[in-house]
Order: structure tokens, then sequence, then C-alpha cells
């Protein structure tokens, strides 16, 4: 069947909505690559086993990942009537007890860290019930998903259905509200109008310049070309943050009713999204989203009867960091190597084969089901006036919890720490923290309270990023560590511009000279004016923050480096 | 090249609409099916796609997925993320090269194992991470990854 109209979701709808919360019973498993790792496949594969082996019908479904990659493999259980426990650590030899619960009807008290009576979306239009009445005593010793910081604290708008839903099930994304933004975009608003909703939302770009969205899209629509494209940026090369590949494995097709969304506004005819190249789970769980969007006409000719038609293409880059930058990624995805093009022209006016092209990184466009559901106004009272809505953070490094969350623009950083990463993890004091990946300065514990949003966060000398928090403690060696980022630098640097390409090695140099302890005042001098230098010439960002670690290790840690200088 | 190898890589040129974008994705199949890219292969790639020889091999030595030569049959992908950084990855990737007596990027004499730096597994959780083939190991420490790596041999 196609979807012709709003109301024809209806009965998807009402198919998803059982599967989420069907008569038996419904045992979820986290399986994206944080889960796997953790041998989330051998827990579905075992349960499975003691299901037949115990005689219990459940329906096993494989989820995504809901943020708490600390507590792998995450095993849920909903039965008809009763809340929804969440089980963490769910090794295989867990599964026989687990399985056992579903006869007495008694969790497994030891590795239950939630009980969710009701699921709602954070925009609270959908929801699924669980509990019917009180839980009861049985539940009592289980804690409340409502009163549990980890997820109290956040503000899952983009993430709302990640670990909820299954990511290979349409029927599932369309329960929650998925496609009805669509829907009532392609039947009631003209792209002006959506345009403009995008605009009052303020909506800045996640995948590092924080260029506003709206903008880009009117630029790209006004300007001139036989087609236009739409490029969904997931390249995501930085070196600590998976939330993103994290995302995609839970919920392909949030991004892809952005992605939609972003073509019928600027008339783009085809969309790419590019990965990196190591994304295989998530390849293949957006190939599978976009073939059953085109089975019911989301995608294709004529869409909706609207006379927008639209088509969907999954690339995968072939592992370089540079290829992040937006015109890197078109030539990589022209087949060239991924060197950087002049700008200008902009990909609005020239982009992919020349014609204009909107990249966007790919959370900003599963923002935007959101924004065009319920209006730019709603969406902008969430964040700071410098960054609206909220952000998907990686936290990692030396914190007791290693997780994703989402949380609204503005939130301070040790808030952060605190909360979701319950601290370091052995009670030792946070010496530095790190955002935005490797081009993000490394900053002292003493600006733990700047907030995480766009300009909060340059005033304190790094960025926002796409969203990479990283934590050190005080044993950390911070010299060895602004080696590590230069290094990585050296090793992806493109060789295009002789500033980047020569800079990197040199400052590796330098950096080891320090590390040696043969360092001077004049070597520190050098670093500071390459530093100027290279963000002056560099061709693309790369090489103008390469400098960055270092040079903020020298400034905000002058101890450490005097420590490291020759003994004259 | 036989006459093998070159069917595959016809097949596999069909697959990808011929001219625009194809040559990193073939490039990705032909790594995927064959374990590297042989000069060989890029030249033909090169031919069919009607291409520059010296444009293909740019592509095909710019790409860290690529490999000129053939890798070993275990795969050995240690993980040099910022997280494992952290968490002495360093001192692992040493341990496996001395074990192995290769550097990352090389592949054993005997081909039984390559080893690959990777920037994150997606898994910080688990840091220090090292992945054999498909086969994860979390929080590894440095006698643990050589016995690990005995079971492979
Ligand atoms: C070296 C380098 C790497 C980048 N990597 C990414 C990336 O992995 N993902 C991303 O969305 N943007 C990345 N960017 C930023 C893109 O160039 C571009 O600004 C972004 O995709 C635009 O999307 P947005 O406006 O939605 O943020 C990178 C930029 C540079 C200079
Ligand atoms: S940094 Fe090693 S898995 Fe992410």
């Amino acid at each position: 069947m196609k979807i012709k109209k709003p109301e024809d979701l209806r009965k998807i709808k009402t198919r998803g909505m059982i599967l989420l919360s069907p008569d038996t019973a419904r045992i979820t498993v986290g399986t994206a690559t944080c889960g796997n790792a953790r041998g989330a496949e051998k827990t579905v594969n075992a349960i499975k086993r003691e299901l037949k082996r115990q005689g219990v019908k459940a329906d096993v479904v494989k989820v995504g990942c809901n943020g708490m990659c600390y507590a792998e493999p995450i095993v849920e259980v909903i039965r008809s009537g009763k809340p929804r426990i969440t089980y963490g650590y769910a090794g295989v030899d867990r599964a026989a007890d687990i399985v056992k619960s579903l006869s007495t009807g008694k969790p497994v008290e030891d590795i239950a860290l939630l009980r969710h009576d009701e699921h709602k979306t954070a925009d609270g239009i959908e929801s699924v019930k669980y509990s019917k009445g009180r839980p009861g005593r049985t539940y009592s010793g289980i804690k409340d998903y409502n009163k549990c910081d980890f997820f109290k604290k956040q503000k899952k708008l983009v993430s709302r259905n990640a670990g909820t839903i299954n990511p290979e099930s349409m029927d599932e994304y369309i329960a929650l509200g998925g496609y009805s933004a669509l829907a009532k975009a392609l039947t009631s608003m003209k792209p002006e109008q959506i345009i403009n909703e995008v605009k009052t939302s303020r909506l800045r770009g996640r995948g590092g310049a924080g260029f506003p969205a709206g903008l880009k899209w009117e630029a790209c629509r006004r300007a001139d070309g036989e087609k236009k494209y739409i490029v969904c940026n997931g390249s995501e090369g930085d070196p600590e943050i998976g939330m993103h590949r994290s995302f995609l494995e839970s919920d392909p097709h949030a991004v892809i009713e952005g992605i939609i969304l972003a073509g019928y506004c600027i008339e783009a005819q085809e969309g790419y999204i590019y990965l990196n190249d190591r994304y295989v789970l998530a390849s293949e769980r957006v190939k599978t989203a976009i073939r059953q969007a085109e089975k019911i006409g989301l995608l294709g000719k004529n869409i909706m009867s609207s006379g927008f038609s639209f088509s969907l293409k999954v690339k995968r880059g072939g592992g370089a960091y540079v290829c992040g930058e937006e015109t890197a990624l078109l030539n990589s995805l022209e087949g060239s190597i991924g060197e950087p093009r002049t700008r200008p022209p902009f990909p609005v006016e020239k982009g992919l084969f020349g014609m204009p092209t909107v990249v966007n990184n790919l959370e900003t466009l599963a923002n935007i089901p959101l924004i065009v559901e319920h209006g730019g106004k709603w969406f902008a009272e969430t964040g700071t006036p410098s960054g609206r809505g909220t952000k998907i953070v990686a936290l990692s490094g030396n914190v007791s919890q290693t997780c994703w969350v989402e949380v609204p623009l503005g939130t301070k950083v040790d808030d952060i720490i605190k909360t979701f990463g319950r601290g370091t993890a052995n009670g030792k004091r946070i010496k530095a923290f790190q955002t935005g990946g490797p081009s993000g300065g490394i900053l002292p514990a003493r600006l733990l309270k700047t907030k995480l949003d766009y300009d909060s966060l340059a005033r304190a000398g790094t960025l926002l990023g796409s969203g990479g928090l990283l934590v050190m403690d005080e044993d950390t060696d911070i010299i060895c560590m602004a080696r590590f980022l230069t290094e990585f630098f050296a090793d992806e640097s493109c060789g295009k511009c002789t500033s980047c390409r020569e800079g990197v090695k040199r400052l590796l140099d330098l950096i080891d000279t320090i590390a040696e302890g043969c360092g001077t005042e004049d070597h520190l001098n050098i670093i500071k004016r390459m530093d100027k230098a290279m963000r002056d010439t560099s061709f693309c960002a790369l090489g103008k923050t390469a400098a960055a670690p270092i040079a903020s290790v020298i400034k905000h840690f002058p101890g450490d480096v005097k420590k490291r200088m020759l003994k004259q | 090249m036989d006459e093998g190898t070159k069917t595959i890589i016809d097949k596999l040129i069909k697959k990808h609409k011929p001219g625009e974008n194809a040559v990193v994705s073939i490039f990705q199949d032909v790594q995927e099916q064959q374990g590297y890219l042989s000069e060989d292969a890029i030249r033909y790639v090169s031919e069919k796609l009607e291409i520059p020889v010296s444009r293909a091999f740019s592509v095909a030595t710019f790409y860290s997925a690529f490999s000129l030569t053939p890798l070993g049959r275990n795969r050995v992908h240690v993980c040099l993320g910022t997280a494992c950084h952290i968490k002495g990855a360093d001192n692992i990737a040493g341990r496996i090269s001395r074990q192995l007596k290769i550097k990352p990027g090389e592949t054993t004499g005997d081909r039984k194992f390559s080893l690959h730096k990777v920037r994150c597994l997606g898994c910080c959780a688990l840091a220090p991470v090292v992945k054999v083939n498909d086969d994860t190991y979390a929080g590894v420490s440095q006698d643990q990854v050589v016995s690990v790596l005995e079971k492979y041999r």
C-alpha cells in the first residue's frame, strides 16, 4: 500500500503499537555496535534457546542503544499490563533468569536497572502504556524511569526512539509518530513555509561550524541549477565519538525523514547519505529503512501525490577524517580523492557534480521532523540564545559511566559529567576535558562550569563540534595527550596544502622535543607562531585547528609544560 | 590477472552505475572480496571505467580502507581512538607489534596476521579495545592480548 494522505499512516500505526506492546511478551536486546561488542548477539541467541527450553512465548527483538553503553548488553522485558523492565549487564549467563521471570512474574532484581510504566516521547504526543494500575510491591525495589537522573535530566527529542523501537521496523517508527511530519509537510505545507519554520527554530548545524540550517536551505533553494542535491554527512571521523553511529543503528528512519523534508524544501531530486567506512551495521540498517520507505511510497516518484519525487542512496567513505569536511566529502562522493575544494563557490551554489547542494550533519537533519511537526517556536523554547534545541553528547575517557545522552544546549559540562558519567572512574580529580573532537582545545578543570553551547564553548577556547566530551583525570599526561591528537592530524592531513601537510609534521617534532625533556622557551614560541600561521593559511579547518590541542595545553597547563622543559 | 578475478570485477562494476562516483564503491567491494587491491585490479577497473590510471591509483592510495598488499588471514584491529588512548591503548598496540613483529599497516611473513590501527571502534565504554576479525576484546591488558593472539595462530 502506498501512503497518499496522513490518515493512511494510521493503519500502520496500529500495527506498530501492537509490536511495541504485544499481548504476549516482548524481549528486546540492544544490538548497536556497543552492545554487539559486549556479546549482545550471543545474548539474543541464548534468550531464544531459553524460551524454547522453558516453553515460554515471547517476541525477541533487536533494538538499538538507549545510551547506557556502560551497562551493555541491555535487555528489556515487556509483558502485557506490566511495567517494562530494563536489565543491564545481561550476558549469556543471565538469559535463563530473564526468561524465567516471564513465567514467575518476578523480575531479576540484581540486574534490573529501571522500570518504566509508560513510554512517552519527549514531545509528549505519543505514548505506549505498559502498566495497568499501580505496579505493586513486586517492582518496588526497581527504580522508576521517571525518577532516574540518567533519563530525567536528559531531553530526548532527536533520540526519543533509540533503544525502544526495532530499527528495522518502519511500523514501530510510525507507531511513535514517525513520518507524520513528512505527511503533514507534503500535503499541507509549501517549501518556503517549512524553511521559515526552520529559520524560526534557529536550528544551527550539528556538524561543527554551527551554520543556521534555515539560511543554508534558503540559499540553496534560490540557487540556479538543473538539479539539486541534499547530502547527509555521517562521516563522523573524530576518533572518539560513536554516537551518530549508535543513533543511526537505533533509529535510521528519523534521519531519512529529515532528509526527505530537506529535499522537499530545496527541490532536490536526489539525496545521499555519506557514512564512515567502518559503519557497516549502520549502513545496512539505513539501507533496509530506505527500502521500506520506498515500498510505501515515501521515497520515489510523486510522493503522496505532491508532485515531489525523491530518491536516496547510501555511500560509505574510504576511511579518511578529512572526508567529513563538506567539500572533501563531495569530492569523495564523486569518486575522487577526498581533498577539500576552494570556497567560494559554496556547495549551496556549486556542490555535488557542480549542482547546488545542501550538506547537513545527520543530527541536524534528524531535528527537522520535530520542527515541522511542532513549529519553529516550540523548538526554540529549548536551549540558549546561542543554540536552540538539544545536542547528543558522547561522554568518554576517565568517567565511571561511558555513555551517550541528549541534553538541552546550554547544560553545564560538569553537570553532564556528574549526572551521566558519575564522575571519574577511580574517584580521582578531573584535570582536563575536551569537547568537539581533536580540533577542540584541551581545557582545564576550572572551566568545567562552561555551558555546552556554541558561543560559551567558543569563548572558553574550544568548540561544540559534533558533540564529543572527553574527560581526563589527574593522572593524565597532558603533553602526551596533545601529542596523540597532533599525531592524529599528522595521519589525517590530506596533503593538499603546504601549511597543514608540513605544519603537522613540524608540530609533532616540536612536541616530541618537549616530551623528551629537551624543550625550551623558543620551542613554545615557535608553536604559538605556527598555530597562528596554520590558522591563517591552511586550506580547510583541519589544518586551521591542528595546533589547537598543543596551543591550548601551553596556555592552560603551564605547570605541566614547565616540568618537562630543559633544566638549564 | 586471471579470468575468475576479471569476472568478479566485471560483476562488481555492473552493480554500481558506471561513471559518476563508482570508483570508491567498486574498490570497496574488490577490497572486501579479494582482501586487497592488486595492481592488475586497479588497472582493470580504470580501463573499464575509462578513467586515467593515475586517478585510480590516487584513489586506491588515498583512503585508509584500501590495501595494496594482501592482508593476513586474521585481521587485528587495535583501537587508537581518544577514549582508548586514555586507557593505555598505545601500550597494547606496542605489545601486539612486538609479539607479531610487525608495525601497524603490515602483515606477518606467514600471512597469518595483519595489524591495523583504527580510530574508535564505536564501543568506547569498553576501552581499550582490540578486535580480531569479528571478535571484540574489551578492556584488554598487555598480557591478555598476547594470549588472545595465540588463539588465532
Ligand atoms: C576536518 C573536518 C572534519 C569534519 N567532519 C565532519 C563530520 O564528521 N560530520 C559532520 O557533520 N561535519 C563535519 N565537518 C563539518 C562539515 O564541513 C560541515 O560543516 C557540516 O557537515 C555541515 O553540516 P551542518 O551545517 O548540519 O553542521 C568537518 C569539517 C572539517 C573541517
Ligand atoms: S576510542 Fe576506542 S572504541 Fe572508541
